[in-house]
């Protein structure tokens, strides 16, 4: 029996994966920020004070073991020394890395490794060749610091994983690395019994063959993308990230190994950054409301996204129907009930594009209709508001309190009764304000940041 | 009221000029953010709540007469005469116009020609020749915009106006109210001109556009001495603000009598050709380096940083050209001739990548720097072009040299460099981005920085500065001062402000150092 369980996207959370963001935010330069893919350094210290508030506020609905942290688990399975030298090798593959690199690595303990494969290396300043002084590359191995955006590498669907196929080679080695945490952890493989794979093209012989193509594979699939609606239906973005034939790829594998899912919705988007996955246009808040941005969104909007269905015939054979209508309207079909879209940064053009920016659309559910947003998109909580939900602000429920005595001191004050009349109160309708100056640099928003590996059963 | 008195970057500030971030930093988009020059959108009102610490800090705490340059601004235009503010108004709407290098430059040249057929009718006693082609009239768009400047005028909203200025006017905003509201702004959004289907197919989003880099006063101008110099904005996004700022000091009663260094070409009698009207200057930036023409004087005022009284550096950039740097040296040199004095200047060409010699040098006192030590390392890969010359009677000719420091030291300026980011090239790097080299010195050494620069925090305190964070003098009853003894570094919150790229240095203009 698989350990993972996600058939919604608002089900409420019993279990979540979570990064808090390390040493690899620390190893990033100016210089390096857009090949990283970041728009600007983060400022670690109230990056990881920011992503600590985030993960306290998980235990909301979730039970405080039910939030791991990814770093502890890589070091875990780091402690069998076949899956070290393994994982080693195959990040040394995917990398490109020298002979040099894969003896530093071999020579660290599993703390020190996990560290290194997230952190990376620098190079040292000393270089055995004139090339090597003069090139301005800081590292000998990359940091990898979108592993904070834990939404993408990998995603649940059912009780099974897709372990992504990233568009960019500066997120590669993440999905590597949860590839190894969920088919070694005892967490997830306890007793051989490991969780299905639906999508994976990370096997070490797949990796050594795209050598030969410079890593270039054609079937990208990135979990920002991907949207459980019900057990046997996805949203899927065909995007900046997400290639087309990597969706067909993703429907005939999830058929072929045996998964629930009959109904896929391709959703066509512009192929840009700033609306990278389709998670950064929708996101489902409850049963009936959902977060969009509504120029890509809405009736004209002016920059629709299409809508194509793939699904099965009689026979079997995949079919791939245009839908000419909305994605509300094809939800609104599918589901058999209105769904209400909620404006991300509400009515006014130039609230919506600088707050789709920062992630306004970007919602993270812990339960239907209890909702995470940065405190920035300032005109999606007035639409919120306007839609009934109850504002809150992160520090009234928790809080740091610095200790003057000492410097980098303190400690986190919990409002207990607040926090209780919340989870006494299922039926209400809340969205409360994080607080992301750093976390928001990213552009990654709250889903971004969450890989949910079991949310209760919730029928849609 | 005393006059403008800046001789050195770290004598005890006593006055100066900030600007608090409003409606302007709203109303940037992702797609128009690069065209402001930002690389991120600010969350408006974290930045202001960072600002209104700082004024808190520098005003209450340390006791720095500040003025905000809106009030500046909206006290001028009502002091203002008429005249004076209409063709403050004329500009600005000239200024908006779609940018048409040729046109303009044409036009500029028929005056030109103009003028000298009449003085050539006029030497020669005849009737004047009539004029080549008539004066185009302004296009329709641009003379509403006007109107609707002046209609505030003429209503005497003239806090209004000055925050129209600053924060400039979206399209098609019904909510505009009481009087912001006037009939020649409906005319704006309803104006049925040739671009009328382009406009709404582009979705422009301004009649008038903000200023959102206003904030970093000092880049917009510097005081030198008593005298004060106006900036020539490179980037077309900020060229407004010097208009406005031209404006203030020209009218405002406490800008009475002061006098200025020019920068730009002499023209036509008058000692420097307004910016705006400079025929090079209306240039776009070349679409495939982004640069502009470096034929054009172009001066900001991060790269202009005073030493001593007698020792200034001045960085060479594309935000900061030769021929604004040539004019301000000559100028400089005639005023040395007639004091009988001697100035050392300093030309800083500055490597590519960096756009403002305050983003990587900064003096905290007579014997300390924070400097971004890649730029400074002699002989590096990406290091400064340093030129030392003498100014005034006897001075010694333009000569290279290998090394600021060096050569500032047989100045007899012997400067401790404490590195931006400390030893670790990768911090060095960060903490450059997060203006670490920046930093604002109120009194020597009594400096204040943004709390991301942890390693050139740590680097000050090995230096024997004592860290104090803001939150414990704003909350917590800790007091400051300038004049007490020692040394300390005053670390404030910055993550909204430190994304526009402009450090404390950047944020405040001061008027005064006499302390």
């Amino acid at each position: 029996m698989s350990s993972l369980s996600i058939t919604s996207e608002i089900g409420p959370l019993r279990k979540i994966l979570l990064h808090r963001p390390g040493e690899e935010i620390r190893r990033m330069t100016p210089g390096m920020r857009q090949q990283l893919l970041f728009d600007d350094i983060l400022y670690l210290d109230l990056a990881r004070r920011e992503h600590e508030a985030f993960s306290r506020l998980m235990t909301i609905v979730a039970p405080p073991d039910g939030v791991l942290e990814v770093a502890d688990l890589l070091v875990d399975i780091l402690a069998d020394e076949l899956v070290r030298r393994r994982l080693i090798d195959d990040v040394c593959v995917l990398e490109g890395s020298s002979e040099d690199v894969r003896y530093l690595l071999l020579d660290q303990a599993p703390a020190d490794l996990a560290l290194r494969l997230l952190a990376g290396w620098e190079k040292p300043v000393a270089s055995g060749s004139l090339a090597g002084a003069l090139d301005t590359y800081p590292y000998t191995l990359p940091p990898i610091p979108n592993m904070m955006f834990m939404r993408d590498p990998a995603v649940v669907i059912g009780e099974g994983i897709v372990l992504a196929q990233m568009a960019r080679p500066a997120r590669r080695r993440e999905p590597l690395l949860m590839r190894y945490i969920f088919t070694q952890h005892p967490l997830f493989a306890a007793g051989g019994a490991e969780p299905p794979l639906w999508f994976d093209r990370l096997q070490s012989e797949q990796i050594r063959s795209l050598r030969s193509t410079g890593g270039r594979d054609p079937f990208t699939v990135e979990g920002g993308d991907i949207l459980v609606v019900r057990p046997d239906l996805l949203l899927v973005g065909a995007s900046e990230r997400t290639s087309n034939e990597g969706i067909d790829m993703l429907a005939r594998e999830l058929r072929r190994r045996g998964s629930p899912v009959r109904t896929i919705y391709a959703v066509i988007m512009p192929k840009q950054r700033s609306t990278m996955h389709l998670d950064t246009i929708f996101t489902f808040l409850s049963h009936d409301e959902c977060l969009v941005y509504p120029p890509l969104i809405l009736p004209g909007g002016g920059e629709q996204v299409g809508i194509v269905r793939l699904s099965r015939d009689a026979r079997g054979a995949l079919r791939a129907e245009p839908e000419h209508r909305s994605l509300v309207a094809c939800l609104q079909a599918e589901l058999g009930r209105p769904i209400h879209a909620i404006p991300c940064g509400g009515t006014s053009r130039l609230y919506q594009d600088r707050e789709q920016w920062t992630d306004g659309a970007n919602a993270f559910a812990l339960r239907p209709g209890l909702i995470l947003g940065y405190e920035r998109n300032e005109q999606t909580f007035q639409a919120l508001w306007a839609a009934g939900y109850q504002l809150l602000v992160q520090e009234d429920l928790i809080d740091w309190l610095p200790d003057p005595a000492e410097p980098a001191g303190g400690h986190w004050f919990e409002n207990t009764a607040r926090i209780a009349e919340i989870r006494a109160h299922p039926e209400r309708k809340y969205a409360i304000k994080i607080s992301g100056l750093e976390l928001s640099r990213a552009r990654g928003g709250p889903r971004c940041m969450t890989m949910p590996l079991e949310r209760a059963p919730y029928e849609m | 009221m005393a006059n403008l008195n800046v001789f050195t970057e770290i004598n005890g500030l006593s006055e100066a000029i900030i600007h608090r971030p409003g409606r302007e930093l709203v109303r940037m988009t992702p797609a128009t953010r690069e065209h402001f020059l930002f690389d991120d959108l600010l969350y408006t009102r974290h930045a202001q709540k960072e600002h209104d610490w700082l004024t808190t800090l520098l005003g209450e705490h340390l006791g720095i007469r500040l003025h905000e340059f809106q009030d500046l601004l909206s006290e001028t235009l009502e002091q203002a005469s008429p005249d004076e503010r209409a063709t403050l108004l004329h500009r600005t709407a000239f200024l908006e116009a779609e940018p048409q290098p040729q046109e303009r430059r044409l036009a500029h040249l028929e005056e030109e020609v103009a003028e000298l057929r009449a003085a050539l009718a006029a030497a020669q006693g005849r009737e004047p020749l009539p004029p080549l082609s008539p004066p185009a009239p302004p296009s329709r768009r641009r003379g509403y915009l006007e109107e609707h400047l002046q209609h505030l005028v003429s209503d005497g909203a003239f806090a209004g106006l000055a925050s129209t200025l600053i924060e400039g006017i979206e399209v098609n905003r019904p909510d505009y109210e009481g009087a912001l509201a006037t009939p020649e702004l409906a005319k704006l959004d309803t104006l049925e001109d040739e671009d009328r289907l382009s406009r709404f197919v582009e979705g422009r989003l301004f009649h008038l556009t903000p200023l959102p880099n206003l904030m970093f006063m000092h880049d917009v101008a510097t005081v030198v001495g008593d005298r004060v110099v106006l900036s020539r904005m490179a980037a077309w996004a900020r060229r407004r603000e010097t208009l406005l700022l031209d404006f203030v000091t020209s009218t405002h009663p406490r800008f009475a009598g002061v006098r200025r260094w020019p920068a730009g070409p002499r023209s036509r009698g008058a000692e420097e050709l307004p910016y705006w009207e400079e025929p090079e200057l209306q240039h776009v930036p070349d679409e495939r380096t982004g640069l502009y023409p470096a034929h054009a004087a172009y001066l900001e005022g991060g790269n202009l940083v005073q030493l001593r009284p007698d020792l200034i550096a001045l960085g060479v950039s594309p935000r900061t050209t030769m021929p604004a740097v040539q004019r301000l040296a000559g100028a400089w040199e005639a005023a040395a001739l007639d004091a009988g004095r001697r100035l050392v200047l300093y030309v800083l060409r500055l490597p590519a990548g960096h756009n403002h010699l305050d983003s990587v040098f900064s003096l905290l006192s007579a014997t300390e720097c924070v400097l971004y030590r890649p730029v400074f390392m002699p002989y590096g890969p990406a290091s400064v072009d340093v030129i030392r010359m003498e100014l005034g009677r006897g001075g010694a000719q333009p000569l290279r040299r290998s090394s600021f420091l060096h050569s500032l030291r047989d100045d007899g300026l012997d400067l401790q460099a404490i590195f931006c980011g400390g030893e670790d090239p990768i911090d060095q790097q960060r903490e450059e981005w997060f203006s670490g080299a920046n930093l604002l010195t109120l009194a020597p050494g009594k400096v204040l920085t943004y709390r991301s620069t942890d390693q050139t925090v740590a680097a000050l305190a090995g230096a024997g500065y004592e860290v104090i964070d803001s939150n414990d003098v704003l909350y917590a009853g800790r007091t400051i001062s300038l004049t007490a003894p020692g040394k300390w570094v005053l670390r404030v919150r910055g993550s909204e402000l430190s994304r526009g790229h402009g450090g404390p240095h950047s944020l405040v203009l001061p008027l005064v150092r006499n302390g």
